[in-house]
């Protein structure tokens, strides 16, 4: 603290500052963090900061980011550098997102493809963030979200993945519809999905869901036959990526209930869920995913009596073990 | 029924034979006979009389007219006797045939005229004996043998009167069965109550075409008509009096006396021509209710006028008559009788009488015992059971600290707006009145939707016309209906004091939807000019902003988006439900004086006016699997009530937890846990559990942290262990744990009580953190917690807790209307979309020195001083608690140095929350928690509190600081950050903290020397400092009151005193004990006591 004040003090103290006593370092540290919102630290000052010690406390070079793109373009070059260097990950984060609107259309995806680099996940999603936000979007924006679906970390491929496709909605059990959350529903009955006549494509070219292969109509006469509750390794397909399940069933009549959810016991290890051509939703929570049970409202999709499509888009990152690995089933719910 | 005691005694005749006599024959007839007598004259032997047995003791066989109908005995538990109703009987007992083999009871040979052709009436007297009834039926007259249709021919002929259990004890029904050769007919009565030993008359007419009478005691107790039909048909049976004729038998236990049979419908009159009714009085009265009466009916039971003089009530509560006059045929006359009620609290018996011109007495004696209740302190805070009870179980509330539960329920079934029928109104009366004989006071709960039927009649409408099973309550006829079931309530029941609150619509907005008709369209055009938006899922939580073209990149909408706008008004106004409330709220207040909520309030996104215009708002939440919950809940109602600027926040902890939640059920095939608690053993197939005894104590102080002016709690069941073994249900609320109900009792008897008018009075303290719920984000990112405390909108406000800090929930209209001076910090979590003023508004905070904590959503306009990135629960309730306590360390570290709070602990599980003008109270809290042996075998929560110990350091040099809770003052220590103090807290519990300038030197007692009975006499309390400068803060101050027999008297109780003084006006009921009277305070922060006597004369 004390070399932070030492160097704080040099830096900024100047004007009418300098002449305030120094009750102690902690307070010291409080008014100078003013004085830079304030504009009233000096050009030097602010320059200083960009290669001052990572002992300066990171809200002081937050704080003064934010002063500096006030000065706009001519702001640029300093801030590309606090983005690209600063120690602290939220003040690059920071000088990435202030910098960005002063960049000309040009400039932004160089940029942008630049700080992705970046070691700090957040770093990364406000890199995404920000080239998908480009309209329209140039081609290496494009590709640094392509990019970014792969990666490892899942805050990032998320962001990417939202940015790349419209099929976001989280899956959400029927037991969160907001007129039984205050209900204990209890599953009244069972109806499993068979583990076998499933239909399986995989999709490393990523392109099923621009080619409807979630339509209900689609023809998947020349999809491979495999089955579920295994992983699909066991079905002889040794990869990974993005491949889809379809499964056309037969219900019975509808049962007395309330509602109905599709519950799936895990799939490994993100999910998208398609019923009769309808996006229910997707479980896409990273690699944790693998083992989580979790259920979709089937919103009156389901055809009683009648033929249904399933269709289920599964990713897996990188690993020996894919796939809808473990039972589905329809649960119907009754309200007690 | 009312627990007054009726007492018989008429004209001066005493004792049952003098009953008896004046009550023979009183008139059932048509034509009055003379009382004392029994059938006589023509109506023991007219024309229309077709036979007549009174069974004399000189021929107990005989007819009384002299016709040859002479009857045997059959059976040998049969007999004559003289112990009659007038003399005579027939007596039949089971002593010596018991059971159905043999035939009881008189016969008569077949004989034409008792076959009449028209019309005819069986009537008799029947005294039940002590083991009546000897099986389901009990045959009083016989002439028909088999029950019901019988195809054979000659079995549908004649009749046959019989006694019918009802199911319940002393209650029967009388049955006819009239043959009409093909076909009988079965009639029933009401259901009748008969005692054995009582005599009663009962009696069944037949006019001959198809009208069916039951009487008892001359009181019609049913009627129906069968379509069609004429005169019985004829049989050739003999007749049987007290058995069935044959097959199975069938006897009455007991004696008849009097059996007559007329050829024609006799219309009977009530037994007493006049009659006093207190059924629609209240028995219960606070002390020094105004207005206070009983409600007194006085009827005439003839069709004649009557002449009354005057209505008598003698007691102790004073003697008065009331002037009445004459009484048209049939015509009640209800008097309001006032009553003293400046007696002290006690039960009072009063004695009413009805008494002729000339003093004669012309009803029953009545006696009815009232009860005056102390009067409510005016300072408590209310505990609220929100749930119904009924007999032992509404004074086990009142016994546990209970002050009100819900007297006034509506089902889905009620019609709206008079949802409840006359007789159903009484009863809700007697119940609220009962409640209030043994202290309890009541709350209503009523909705125009919560009524199936009204709901499926006004429905909203989709884009299509299709009706969305969701109440319109946008439809001004709704809102009107809304508003006239106000009045029904206030009209109903405004004038009973102790129906104080009522609910109205609890739960209805969860199913709320846009809606589409013409109405609804034009409604929306009329408001904002503009056209209904295309909304893609037509939801009422709003549309993604994915889902929006052109929706802006950095995710800054101005404030007439479309789409916001339409959202907004929805909210506010648009579907109906806020102005809905509103209507009823004015509904009630027409005819009554009712505090007006509405729940749960904060179940709707962040925009105000949830609720309408209604006194208090409230929210209910459940404690897993964190407490603190119930604080954010509190914290968001306490903006919502703010916003509206008229309703004040109250709060409610469920006592029920789903079982899913705490301790599922394991799934087929799953071997239950080993170390599963007893009570999964015991109810294996609970669906609900009782919150564990530290969580509710940790509820209790956190829901009393944020500004409150009443507590509730749901589950009844799940809190109070059963007296008596139960028959178990899984969906029902059974108590898993009896240590939440001691926890409960002891909470009220050390915390709510005592410090309950302290705590209500305190205001706020300003907050320097500010914690945004943005309702744009809400509708257009599907954010909010909705008022249930999950997800990471709510985690990110319990790791600012943990890191020491105190925010206030600040809404969008919060910023626009107060700005956000004053703050220092500003949470953003979860606002992934914000509008441009709102943006501005942030962005001159932060230039300011304001510092944003936002998380990885947040709006890309703003850049966060710090980033707290979201945490996705594992549902492992330790490690979950653990990861939001290291964000929490990290939060604290790098706001360190820029933020210091006014007060810190060393211990993150002890929270703290400043209350108070200048932040001069101090809650503390005990949040340390683990696994228990009740749910903890499942790890999805830490039920048992843990002991807790924390430095305390508060920015108030020089202050003397006293724990309200231990009435003790504290060690302190000056420190350069502030006034230092250790804190030692048991598991689940707190402490309310208050710093005195100046230490508390004495609690100074003054007031009269003497002060009569039926006067007041006015007492000062004031709490000084050692120069006798009073102490200017709320105190809590506990006064006991004496009387000269030491017992304590009504206005004993929990108070405060305000800057230091409580003025105490004591009034002394003018039939208190004269003598030494004594008042003892207790002062809450330093424990001083002062006493004085007085003496009352």
């Amino acid at each position: 603290m004390r070399l932070t004040f030492a160097v704080l003090g040099a830096l900024l103290i100047a004007g009418p500052l300098s002449a305030h006593p120094l009750p102690n370092a902690e307070e010291e540290l409080r008014r100078q963090r003013l004085a830079i919102l304030q504009g009233q630290a000096s050009d030097e000052a602010l320059e200083a900061l960009r290669s001052a010690p990572s002992s300066v406390p990171p809200l002081i070079r937050r704080a003064a980011v934010r002063t500096i793109a006030r000065k706009g373009k001519e702001a640029i070059p300093l801030l590309k550098d606090f983005a690209l260097k600063d120690p602290d990950a939220l003040t690059r984060r920071t000088a990435i997102r202030l910098l960005v609107p002063l960049l000309s259309e040009s400039e932004k995806a160089p940029f942008l493809t630049a700080v992705y680099r970046d070691e700090d996940e957040q770093v990364r999603t406000a890199a995404l963030e920000e080239a998908a936000a480009m309209t329209p979007r140039p081609e290496d924006a494009e590709r640094l979200l392509k990019e970014g679906q792969h990666d490892p970390s899942t805050l990032v491929s998320q962001t990417a993945l939202q940015a790349l496709w419209t099929f976001n909605e989280e899956v959400q059990s029927a037991r969160l519809r907001p007129e039984f959350r205050d209900h204990q529903l209890e599953v009244v009955a069972s109806i499993p999905l068979a583990e076998t006549q499933w239909r399986f494509q995989t999709d490393p070219r990523e392109v099923g869901h621009l080619e409807d292969w979630m339509g209900e109509d689609l023809d998947d006469s020349d999809w491979h036959r495999i089955g579920i509750a295994k992983p699909w390794q066991d079905f002889g397909h040794q990869y990974s990526g993005v491949a889809w399940y379809r499964y056309r069933f037969e219900l019975p009549q509808q049962p007395a209930g309330d509602a109905a959810d599709l519950a799936f016991q895990a799939v490994d290890e993100s999910a998208w869920v398609w019923l009769n051509g309808h996006f229910l939703g997707g479980h896409d929570i990273g690699p944790e995913g693998y083992n989580t049970p979790f259920a979709t409202d089937t919103q009156a999709r389901l055809k009683w009596g009648e033929e249904n499509v399933l269709v289920v888009r599964v990713r897996k990152r990188s690993g020996a073990h894919a796939g809808i690995w473990k039972p589905v089933q329809i649960e119907i719910l009754k309200k007690n | 029924m009312k627990s007054f005691t009726v007492f018989k005694k008429l004209a001066g005749i005493a004792g049952i034979a003098g009953l008896v006599s004046l009550l023979a024959g009183a008139a059932f007839a048509v034509e009055e006979v003379a009382p004392g007598q029994p059938y006589s004259g023509d109506a023991a032997s007219g024309e229309n009389v077709v036979a007549l047995w009174q069974f004399p003791p000189d021929g107990p066989a005989l007819e009384s007219s002299g016709k040859p109908f002479r009857l045997e005995i059959r059976g040998r538990d049969t007999r004559f006797t003289d112990e009659g109703r007038f003399g005579g009987a027939l007596e039949i007992t089971h002593e010596r045939e018991p059971g159905r083999e043999a035939g009881q009871g008189a016969m008569l040979a077949h004989q034409p005229e008792l076959s009449p052709p028209g019309a005819f009436t069986l009537e008799m007297w029947i005294q039940p004996g002590d083991l009546f009834p000897a099986g389901p039926v009990s045959v009083l007259l016989d002439k028909k043998y088999l029950f019901g249709t019988d195809s054979r021919p000659g079995m549908n002929r004649d009749y046959l009167l019989m006694l019918r259990a009802a199911g319940r004890e002393h209650r029967f029904y009388l049955e006819a069965e009239l043959g009409f050769g093909d076909e009988t007919e079965s009639i029933r009565s009401e259901a009748i109550s008969l005692d054995p030993g009582n005599w009663a008359h009962v009696a069944f007419t037949y006019n001959g075409a198809g009208e069916c009478l039951f009487y008892l005691n001359g009181e019609k107790v049913g009627e129906k008509h069968l379509e069609g039909r004429e005169g019985v048909h004829p049989g050739t049976r003999g007749l049987v009096i007290g058995d069935r004729a044959g097959s199975l038998f069938s006897r009455f236990v007991g004696k008849i006396s009097e059996v007559r049979i007329c050829s024609e419908a006799v219309a009977f009159v009530p037994l007493q021509s006049v009659a006093l009714d207190l059924e629609h009085s209240r028995t219960a009265f606070y002390k020094k209710e105004e207005g206070a009466a009983l409600e007194v009916e006085v009827k005439n039971r003839r069709t004649t006028p009557a002449a009354i003089g005057k209505l008598r009530v003698t007691g102790a509560t004073g003697d008065r008559e009331i002037p009445i006059g004459t009484l048209e045929g049939g015509e009640t006359r209800t008097l309001k009788v006032p009553l003293d009620t400046s007696l002290k609290p006690g039960s009072y018996r009063l004695d009413l009488e009805l008494l002729g011109e000339r003093e004669t007495l012309l009803s029953e004696q009545t006696s009815l015992d009232v009860k005056i209740l102390p009067r409510p302190r005016p300072d408590e805070l209310p505990v609220i059971m929100w749930g119904h009870a009924r007999g032992r179980n509404v004074e086990r509330l009142k016994e546990l600290g209970f002050t009100h539960f819900i007297g006034l329920w509506q089902g889905a079934a009620s019609p709206v707006p008079a949802f409840l029928n006359p007789r159903e109104v009484q009863s809700v009366r007697d119940d609220i009145d009962k409640a209030l004989s043994v202290g309890m006071r009541s709350v209503g709960r009523i909705s125009i939707g919560h009524a199936r039927k009204y709901v499926e009649n006004h429905q909203r409408e989709g884009r299509n016309g299709e009706g969305l099973k969701s109440l319109n309550t946008a439809l001004p006829e709704v809102q009107e209906t809304a508003k006239e079931l106000g009045r029904f309530v206030g009209r109903e029941f405004g004038d009973m004091p102790s129906l104080e609150g009522i609910l109205v619509d609890t739960e209805v907005r969860d199913h709320t939807r846009p809606s589409f008709s013409p109405g609804d369209r034009e409604a929306y055009r009329k408001a904002t000019g503009a056209e209904i938006p295309s909304l893609g899922a037509d939801s009422a939580r709003g549309v993604h902003y994915r889902q929006i073209p052109g929706f802006p990149a950095r995710r800054v909408v101005g404030e007439d988006h479309p789409v916001l706008q339409y959202y907004r008004w929805f909210w506010k106004e648009g579907d109906g439900w806020n102005p809905t409330h509103s209507e009823t709220a004015r509904g009630l207040r027409e005819k009554g004086k009712f505090w007006i909520w509405h729940d749960p309030a904060v179940r709707a996104p962040s925009v105000y006016g949830s609720g309408g215009e209604v006194d208090f708002i409230s929210q209910w939440t459940y404690s897993y699997p964190d407490p603190l919950k119930i604080e954010l809940a509190g914290n968001d109602l306490l903006t919502m009530a703010q916003g509206s600027g008229s309703a004040s926040p109250m709060n409610m902890t469920q006592v029920i937890w789903y079982r899913s939640q705490v301790a599922p059920i394991p799934r087929p095939g799953v071997p239950p846990l080993k170390n599963r608690a007893p009570w999964e053993n015991e109810q294996p197939e609970a669906r609900f559990v009782t919150i564990s005894p530290d969580h509710l104590g940790e509820s209790l102080w956190l829901k009393l942290t944020e500004p409150v002016k009443g507590i509730m709690y749901h589950g009844i069941g799940s809190l109070l262990m059963p007296e008596e073994k139960i028959e178990y249900r899984p969906g029902s609320y059974v108590a898993t744990t009896p240590d939440t109900e001691k926890r409960f009792r002891q909470l009220i008897e050390t915390v709510v009580i005592p410090l309950g008018p302290v705590i209500k009075a305190l205001p706020e303290a300003s907050r320097r953190v500010a914690y945004l719920q943005s309702f744009t984000s809400q509708m257009f990112a599907g954010r909010g917690t909705y008022g249930w405390g999950n997800g990471w909108g709510a985690d990110a406000y319990l790791i600012a807790r943990y890191a020491g800090l105190e925010p206030k929930i600040v809404y969008e209209e919060t910023i626009h209307r107060d700005g956000l001076e004053g703050f220092n910090i500003l949470f953003l979590m979860h606002c992934d979309v914000l509008t441009s003023p709102i943006v501005a508004q942030i962005q001159a905070f932060q230039d300011r020195g304001g510092m944003i904590i936002g998380d990885e959503f947040l709006c890309p306009a703003i850049q966060p001083d710090i980033l707290l990135p979201a945490y996705r629960r594992k549902s492992v309730a330790d490690e979950d608690k653990a990861a939001l306590m290291q964000l929490a360390r990290h939060l604290h570290d790098e706001l360190h140095p820029f933020f210091e709070p006014r007060v810190v602990s060393s211990n993150p599980d002890v929270l703290l929350k400043q209350r108070g003008e200048n932040g001069e109270y101090l809650f503390v809290v005990n949040d340390s928690r683990t696994y228990g042996d009740y749910v903890g075998a499942h790890r999805l929560v830490m039920e048992k509190g843990t002991p807790a110990s924390a430095r305390v350091t508060w920015r108030r040099n020089g202050s003397a600081v006293y724990n309200l809770s231990t009435s003790k003052m504290l060690n302190t220590a000056e420190t350069p950050s502030g006034l230092a103090f250790d804190l030692d807290l048991g598991p689940g519990d707190g402490a309310l903290l208050v710093a005195l300038d100046k230490p508390i030197g004495k609690v100074l007692l003054s007031g009269p020397e003497k002060v009569h009975r039926g006067e007041s006499g006015a007492f000062e309390i004031k709490v000084v400092d050692a120069a006798g400068g009073p102490i200017p803060r709320l105190l809590p101050l506990k006064v006991a009151i004496r009387d000269a027999r030491g017992e304590e008297a009504e206005q004993s109780g929990a108070y405060k005193a305000d800057n230091g003084v409580l003025k105490l006006q004591l009034d002394v009921a003018s039939n208190d004990t004269a003598g030494d009277w004594e008042i003892v305070v207790t002062e809450g922060a330093s424990g001083q006591i002062s006493r004085a006597t007085f003496q009352v004369n």
